[in-house]
Formats: C-alpha cells, sequence, structure tokens
C-alpha cells in the first residue's frame, strides 16, 4: 500500500529544491548565458551568440563532427553489439560464460586511457609500423575514425546488453512462429527479431549516441580539435569575457535533448510490446561444433580488439622510458613506473583526490538514492513523477555541459563577488576551490544508475515488511535505518560502488572543474602527463594500469552483487 | 492428400529427466487426435518434437512415408497454433497471415487474396491492417489461426490454443477450429489438458501421464472403459471403489466392497480371484431405484448432500460402509439430505481396473474435471 504523509511532501520539497539547484540550476545558467548580452552578469537576450556558432566555420566544423562522430560511433557499436548480443541471448557455445564476460570488460576501461594505448600502437613510431616496417601516419591522417573506432570499441557492451535483455523479453514462439512458417534464419532475423529488438536497440544506442557526441577525452588525446566538445574544454578560461563557449554548450545540450527524445519516444516504442505474455522462459539453443567455436572465435576477436589499446597502455607501463620507439614491443621491461608514478607528486596527489571526491560523491548518492527511490516506490506524493525525471535527466545532459553549467554556477549568484557564499566554490579564478562542485558533479552524474538500482531494490521487497515495523512502533527513521536500507543493501551497495567506479575515471568534469595540479583527479593528471615530454606518457599509462586495476575490482563487485541484472542500468 | 503421423519409440531426455519416454503413436490421416493430460507430462514437449522445434533424444518421426526426423522445422510444412498465439506486434495482421504464404515464395497479390478469404473464413473480415495489440484476446486467437491454416498445411498442431479465452469464446472457437479442420481434411495434432475441449472435437485421445501414453482410443472408449484409474479420473468424475474378487466368469465378475456385492461386466483387465481391484463407477450411470435395482447391483444408503447444477443435481449419498458415492441425477428433482434412498447400476456400466494408488493431482482433476474448465497449475 501506498500512502501520502506530510513528511513525504516535506522530503519530495527538499529532494526537488536540491536537484534544483544542483542539476537544472547550472544547465539554466548555461542556456542563459547562450542568450545573454551581457557575459558578466548574463542578463539582456540576443541570439547573436547562437548565430555566430553557425557562422564561424570552424564551430560549425565543430558541431558537424561532433554529430558525425556520433553517428558513425553508434552504427558501429550497434554492428558489432547487435550480433553478439543475439547471439548470446539465444544460443550456448564453448566457454560461452567467459566469453559473455569478457566481451564486457571494454566498457569499464575508458576510451580516454585507451586511446593513449592507441597511439602507442598506431602511431608513426608505434608498434604496427614497427610490425609491418612502415612509418604510415595513420592517426596522422585519420584521426576522425581513431575516435570513432576508439570509442566504438569502448561503448558497444551498453548495446550488447540491452539487446541481450530485450531478446530474453521476446517470447521464443514469435521465432518459432516463423520457423513453422518457412522462415529461415537469415529471414527470422530481419523480419522477426530485429524489429522487436528495436525498443532495446534504440535505448542501447541513444545512449551511445549522446555519449559520443559530447565525448571529451577521447578527441583531446588523439589531438583531434575540430570538435564542439574540445572547443568548449578550450573555451573555458574566457568564461568570463565571452558567451561564445556558452552558445556552443547550448547547441549541444539542444542536439543531445532531441537525441535523447528520439531515442525514447519517436522511434520504435510503438507496437513493439507483444499482445500476450510469454508461456516459456527463452531457452539457450546449444551451437554445435564448429558453429560453437565460431562464434567462441567471433567473441574473443571483438574482446581482443576492444582490449588491444589498454593492452598498449600496459605494455608502455612496463616500458623503460624511451624504450619503445619504433619497435613492435618495448626494448626493455621494468616494474619501476608503477613505483615512480606513486611517488611522483602530481600522480599520488590525483589518486588521492579521485579516491576522496569518488567515495564523497558515492556515499551523497547512496543518500539520495535511498530517499529518491523511496519517494518514487513507496509513496504517493504528487509530483513524484516530476522527481523521478529530474532523477533521469543526467543522461540526456551530456556531462560537458553540465560541466560547464558548474563553471558558470561558480561565476553566478550566490557564489559571485558580494553574493552570500562569494569564495566558497570557484574554478577558473587564482584561488580555486572546486572540490565540493566536482563532488557535486560527479555524484549527479551518475544519480540516474543509483536511482535504478534502488527503485529496482525497493519493488523487492514487499511494503508489509514496513508495516510490520511500524507495527511493533518503529518511527520512520528507523524503518529506514533498520529495515529498508539492510533489505536493499545488495542494490545500494552496487549502486554505490558503479558511482565510484565511474567517477574514479570521470573526463568532463575532472578537466574542467580541476584548474590546478593540486586538485587534479586521476584522469585530469593523465591528460596532464600525456602532454608532457620525457617520461610523462609512461607514467600517464602508470597511473591508467592503476586506476584500470582499481575500477576492475570494484566492478568485479557490482556485478557479483547484482548478477544479470547488471545490464538493467545502462538502459534509458 | 492428408497425411498419417508415425511417431515411432520417440525419448525426450534433459539432463537425468526424462520429459517423454517410449512414446508411439499413429495419428491417423485427416482427423483430429487430441493429446490430452495434466501439466508437465510431455504433451507440449511431444508437440513440439512433431513440429521439430525440439530434437528427440531418440526415436523416429514420419508424415506419411517421409522421415521427418531430422528434417528442419521449415521444411515439414507445417501449421502451428502457440499457446501464446506468438503474433508479431511489429506486423498487421495481414501481414502475420501472409508471412507463411511469402516464404512459399507466393506472388505478392496472391498471398494478400488467399490471406483475405482466410482471415474472411475466421470472420475478421475487415481487421487485415490492424497490428495484433488493437485485437480482442479470441480475434488474436483467429488470425494465429487463419496463419496456421492459410499456408494449406500437411500437419496441424494447435498447442493449448484455447486455455486463453474465458468459456464463451472457447466454446465458439472450438466450433471454428472444428469446421475448418474439417474443411481442410488437415491432419490435426491438438494438445490440451482440457477433457472438456478433447471430449467435444477428437476424434482419437491419447491420454499421457509422466512421460507416457495411458491409453489411446476414441473418446468414448476412454470416457466409458478406462484401462487405468488415473485415466478414469482425468476424464471427468468419477467413483473410485476398492473391492476385492470373489468370483470371475470369462465376461463377468463378482466383486465384494464395503458397500456390499458388485457385478461387473469384464472387458480387457481380466482379474483373478482373491484381487484387490479398483472399480470405476460415473456418477451419471448411477440411478435411483425403486425396490432392487438391476440384477442385484444395489447401494442402500442415505443422501448426504445434494447440490443444483441447473437441469441436474450432483448428489454425494453415504453408502453402507462409510463411503460415499457422486450421483449425477437429471431433472429438478429435490432430495432432502439424510432421507434413505437405493440405487443401483448396470454392471455393464461398472469398470473393473488394476488396484493402483489414486493420486492426488489426478483426484484435484477429477473433482472439477466434468463441469468446468479445470485450471491448469502452471
Amino acid at each position: 500500500m501506498r500512502r501520502t504523509r506530510p513528511e513525504h511532501y516535506l522530503l519530495l520539497m527538499l529532494l526537488l529544491g536540491g536537484l534544483g539547484a544542483l542539476l537544472l540550476y547550472p544547465i539554466w545558467l548555461t542556456v542563459r548565458g547562450g542568450f545573454a548580452t551581457n557575459v558578466v552578469t548574463g542578463e539582456g537576450f540576443t541570439l547573436q551568440h547562437l548565430l555566430l556558432v553557425f557562422e564561424d566555420p570552424a564551430l560549425r566544423a565543430g558541431v558537424v563532427n561532433a554529430l558525425l562522430i556520433a553517428v558513425a560511433t553508434t552504427t558501429l557499436s550497434a554492428l558489432i553489439g547487435v550480433p553478439l548480443g543475439v547471439l548470446s541471448a539465444r544460443h550456448t557455445y564453448p566457454f560461452k560464460r567467459l566469453w559473455d564476460a569478457a566481451i564486457l570488460v571494454p566498457l569499464i576501461l575508458p576510451p580516454f586511457v585507451g586511446a593513449i594505448g592507441f597511439k602507442a600502437i598506431l602511431g608513426r613510431t608505434g608498434a604496427l609500423n614497427a610490425l609491418l616496417g612502415t612509418e604510415m601516419d595513420i592517426l596522422g591522417t585519420a584521426r576522425f575514425w581513431g575516435v570513432v573506432v576508439a570509442l566504438a570499441l569502448h561503448l558497444y557492451p551498453i548495446i550488447y546488453l540491452n539487446v541481450t535483455a530485450s531478446c530474453v523479453n521476446i517470447d521464443p514462439a514469435m521465432d518459432e512462429a516463423a520457423r513453422i512458417a518457412g522462415a529461415g534464419p537469415v529471414r527470422r532475423f530481419f523480419s522477426i527479431t530485429l524489429p522487436m529488438l528495436r525498443p532495446g536497440l534504440f535505448a542501447g544506442s541513444s545512449i551511445v549516441l549522446i555519449w559520443s557526441f559530447t565525448e571529451l577525452g577521447t578527441p583531446l588525446v588523439f589531438d583531434y580539435y575540430t570538435v564542439s566538445s574540445v572547443q568548449i574544454f578550450h573555451g573555458i578560461k574566457e568564461m568570463n569575457v565571452s558567451a561564445q563557449p556558452y552558445a556552443l554548450t547550448v547547441v549541444l545540450l539542444f542536439i543531445a535533448i532531441m537525441m535523447y527524445l528520439l531515442g525514447k519516444y519517436a522511434l520504435g516504442r510503438e507496437q513493439a510490446t507483444s499482445t500476450t505474455r510469454a508461456f516459456r522462459g527463452a531457452e539457450e539453443m546449444p551451437l554445435r561444433g564448429a558453429a560453437g567455436w565460431l562464434v567462441g572465435a567471433l567473441f574473443a576477436l571483438v574482446t581482443l580488439f576492444a582490449l588491444l589499446p589498454h593492452v598498449g597502455v600496459v605494455v608502455m607501463a612496463l616500458a623503460r622510458p624511451e624504450s619503445w620507439y619504433q619497435t613492435l614491443l618495448p626494448a626493455a621491461l621494468t616494474l619501476e613506473n608503477f613505483e615512480a608514478a606513486l611517488q611522483h607528486p602530481l600522480v599520488f596527489g590525483s589518486i588521492r583526490n579521485s579516491l576522496m571526491l569518488s567515495i564523497a560523491a558515492a556515499l551523497l548518492n547512496m543518500g539520495l538514492g535511498v530517499a529518491i527511490g523511496y519517494i518514487i516506490v513507496r509513496t504517493t506524493v504528487r509530483g513524484r513523477h516530476a522527481l523521478d525525471s529530474l532523477a533521469m535527466l543526467p543522461l540526456a545532459v551530456p556531462g560537458l555541459v553540465m560541466a560547464f553549467g558548474y563553471v558558470a554556477m561558480s561565476l553566478r549568484w550566490p557564489f559571485s563577488k558580494g553574493a552570500p557564499l562569494e569564495g566558497a566554490v570557484d574554478v577558473v579564478g587564482s584561488t580555486p576551490n572546486p572540490i565540493p562542485l566536482l563532488i557535486v558533479a560527479y555524484a549527479v552524474r551518475r544519480l540516474p544508475y543509483i536511482v535504478r538500482a534502488t527503485v529496482a531494490g525497493l519493488q523487492q521487497v514487499s511494503v508489509e515488511v514496513e508495516e510490520a515495523a511500524t507495527v511493533f512502533g518503529a518511527s520512520t527513521m528507523t524503518k529506514v535505518r533498520r529495515i529498508i536500507v539492510p533489505m536493499i543493501a545488495g542494490n545500494l551497495i552496487a549502486g554505490g560502488l558503479l558511482v565510484f567506479a565511474f567517477s574514479m575515471l570521470e573526463v568532463s568534469d575532472s578537466l574542467i572543474l580541476a584548474q590546478q595540479e593540486r586538485h587534479y583527479p586521476i584522469t585530469k593528471a593523465i591528460y596532464t602527463l600525456t602532454e608532457r615530454l620525457g617520461d610523462g606518457t609512461v607514467l600517464a599509462c602508470a597511473l591508467g594500469v592503476w586506476a584500470m586495476l582499481l575500477l576492475a575490482v570494484s566492478l568485479a563487485a557490482v556485478s557479483s552483487l547484482l548478477g544479470r541484472r547488471f545490464g538493467a542500468i545502462f538502459r534509458v | 492428400m492428408a497425411i498419417e503421423i508415425g511417431i515411432e519409440g520417440i525419448h525426450k531426455t534433459i539432463g537425468t529427466t526424462k520429459i517423454v519416454q517410449d512414446v508411439s503413436l499413429r495419428v491417423p490421416a485427416g482427423a483430429m487426435t487430441f493429446v490430452l493430460g495434466p501439466s508437465g507430462c510431455g504433451k507440449t514437449t511431444l508437440l513440439r518434437m512433431v513440429a521439430g522445434l525440439t530434437d528427440p533424444t531418440a526415436g523416429r518421426i514420419r508424415f506419411g512415408d517421409r522421415d521427418v526426423t531430422d528434417v528442419p522445422t521449415r521444411q515439414r510444412n507445417l501449421g502451428m497454433v502457440f499457446q501464446s498465439y506468438a503474433l508479431w506486434p511489429h506486423m498487421s495482421v495481414l501481414d502475420n497471415v501472409a508471412f507463411g504464404l511469402r516464404m512459399r515464395k507466393v506472388s505478392k497479390p496472391d498471398r494478400t487474396r488467399r490471406a483475405e478469404a482466410m482471415l474472411d473464413s475466421v470472420g475478421l473480415t475487415g481487421l487485415a491492417a490492424r497490428k495484433p495489440a488493437q485485437l480482442s484476446g479470441g480475434q488474436q486467437q483467429r488470425v494465429a489461426l487463419a496463419r496456421a491454416l492459410v499456408v494449406e498445411p500437411e500437419v496441424l498442431l494447435l498447442d493449448e490454443p484455447l486455455s486463453n479465452l474465458d468459456a464463451n469464446l472457447r466454446v465458439q472457437l472450438r466450433e471454428l477450429i472444428r469446421r475448418l479442420c474439417a474443411e481442410t481434411g488437415v491432419t490435426a495434432i491438438y494438445v490440451t489438458h482440457d477433457q472438456e475441449e478433447a471430449m467435444a472435437l477428437a476424434d482419437e485421445i491419447v491420454v499421457m501421464r509422466q512421460g507416457r501414453i495411458q491409453q489411446a482410443g476414441s473418446p468414448t472408449e476412454i470416457y466409458s472403459r478406462p484401462t487405468s484409474a488415473g485415466v478414469a479420473q482425468f476424464l471427468g468424475e468419477t467413483n473410485l471403489i476398492e473391492a476385492k474378487v470373489a468370483s470371475v466368469t470369462t465376461d463377468e465378475a463378482v466383486l465384494e466392497a464395503a458397500s456390499g456385492a458388485i457385478r461387473a461386466h469384464l472387458e480387457g483387465f481380466q482379474p483373478v480371484e482373491n484381487d484387490r481391484v479398483l472399480v470405476s463407477i460415473r456418477p451419471e450411470s448411477i440411478q435411483f431405484a425403486e425396490g432392487t435395482g438391476a440384477a442385484g447391483n444395489t447401494f442402500e444408503g442415505k443422501i448426504a448432500t445434494s447440490t443444483r447444477r441447473g437441469l441436474w443435481s450432483r448428489l454425494s449419498v453415504e453408502v453402507k460402509g462409510g463411503a460415499r458415492l457422486i450421483v449425477h441425477e437429471p431433472g429438478a428433482k429435490v432430495h432432502e439430505p439424510g432421507a434413505p434412498c437405493t440405487l443401483t447400476v448396470d454392471p455393464a456400466e461398472v469398470v473393473v481396473l488394476p488396484h493402483a494408488k489414486v493420486e492426488a493431482d489426478v483426484v484435484a482433476h477429477a473433482s472439477d474435471g466434468r463441469n468446468g474448465h479445470a485450471p491448469d497449475p502452471a
């Protein structure tokens, strides 16, 4: 039974107010700035800045390139993710469990780190040229495709997870009916399976589309600068004097929201549900003999390709400085880099910063998650749907836009000069203090995942269990502490770990909000090191390996807590 | 044109679970054969093996002279109606029905014409452009039927096709299925747990239980001459009485039960003297007797309960020895509980069965089976 009580309204108001201030306000400031005549105060109204974005050939090219990257990345991800997803949902093959797990690994490794490995392998002095004895400048001539391939090899698991989840929900009789009718496997895939997969496919695709459209780290590392995200990144320093970064961000936000709405409402939602419930769960048909091994090999090949850049990072981290140059493998290997990295003040400081920021973001989100989940699942207060939508909003709003909004917020009331909270947070000033903003930014970005996780948990806990606690005299707080939190602990911890893991390797917020070395999180340190000559790249790789290890451990914990529900987190 | 289906020594084992065990069956050409049994008896698995959707562990399946055991499903020329209908939600009704024709490379105008004609004959004229989600359950079922029959299959398979519908629609669609199958002369296998459906439609009934065939025969044969207590109970309500054989001749036995002596006509099962047996007497075979009943087959007792069921009454009569007999009495006569009465039964209506433990789930079906639709525990 759902109930409405005054304290539910109070909690709802608090949450709406908090999310309003930390999520909507920065977005509003960004949008406002894009239309303001006065850049410093953000007042007045003009369409001038927006028009300039489309008039300036470089900015226009940036938007076009961002769109091209998004479309190419999504297409490539779907080409990889859909066949693998259908195969995995429908069939068994040798070492299936191993392959099904391995295929997901690239998702947890940031393309930003992988890009460094890409360069080591594909660069003019890299391993591939050494192997072939050539001097092709692959990345110099094909930076665009470098970005696309690196992103697609990172993001295809999102499509794969959505496809497998949709596939499992299709009544197997749908496919059998087509077999009875005389359709062969190819025909069945295109006439029955693919159309029925549409909702899942579009849900996954819209995430990949928005993600790659606004990706900042990968183009940066590939030195691909004619793309909106990088242009905004380089414009941050001018935010006090120029409206152009604002306007560019507004354009990006608008396109991203269109993509989200397209994925959610326009495409593939109608008619896609089965008219009757399935009578049997989907069975996995064994692929025997050569077919099974072939499928296994396909999985292995994709995983291998996707992991190759990261292998490059590991090898680079193992190389003696300057020893991996125009050779297939480094001339000399050493473990010293890992030690050296930890002793480097920038590296050590960044690990400490990231740990602190990520743990704080995870804890903040776990609290928010329980409160929001409770309101959504257990109460009937008016406005809970608004809260639900608000909590999901970060899926549609690119991290880059949010980060930009936080910078804008640090320049405006209540943090501007003479305002009550002057100096509480600051990003681009001479004595910056971005820590609170970084925590909030990390938390808000991953809020949808933790809300998903707690809502799922609460829906599985019978209300009677809570009512029993009330009957025996527990107050609301006691009930939350003693009954609800312990019962959804699995989901909550999984969600928290996920927030932690993603925050550790968060790129946009980190690159934009941390402007001084002592505030650098891991990703900004990696980026800064790659830009540095000498031992920089090697140290960056060593740091990347440390970060990947941390990430792998926390995600292994998440997946063991969530099991097969792991995929549900990556759905719109 | 119609073909006979031969199922020869079929086994299906998954892991250590024997789902279907040594089933052999001839499904007569052009007739409708029902496979009847409780949930989990292996009947759907048997059907799926005929369809080629599940591979048998051992045994052969023949369509006419053709061994189809290793023929892929799509080359078996089948029509099938699924329990969930399995209509493709993204296709219109017309596209759903015409799909099989498209696979058979029928030209577009031809297949549209044939699909529309088929939709007419299932009573869905004018709904061709709709999507399945815009149809009611009964209409969806009609589409599923049209889709199965439009390809003029050699074999029609129906897997609990009516289990999703309410009682009135079930009767309507039952008639439709009967009519269409008779018109096309297709060889049909119909799987259900609903014995009423089977009695109403079947030319042949195969009763399955725990992966094996218990009895096969015409509906009348199965109903009036069951060969086991399980079959007797599964097909409608029956009175099972424990008894001992007092004397036997070639075609008659005298049995001693707690309620007194019972004479029974023997057919098939031949007990010997002193055997413990079960006696099955259908409730509608028992009559109220004035004085002594036919050939001494009488039970003295008193009315325990009496329930009106429309044009007949269901009575429970406590007889000598404490057992209760269920009696179905036509007409609207009122019996007062406690009133003494004498019951009688024709020896030809008394079936002698080998003694067996009466199983609980069979009883559950029997108590509900005859008068309504037994809910599927699955």
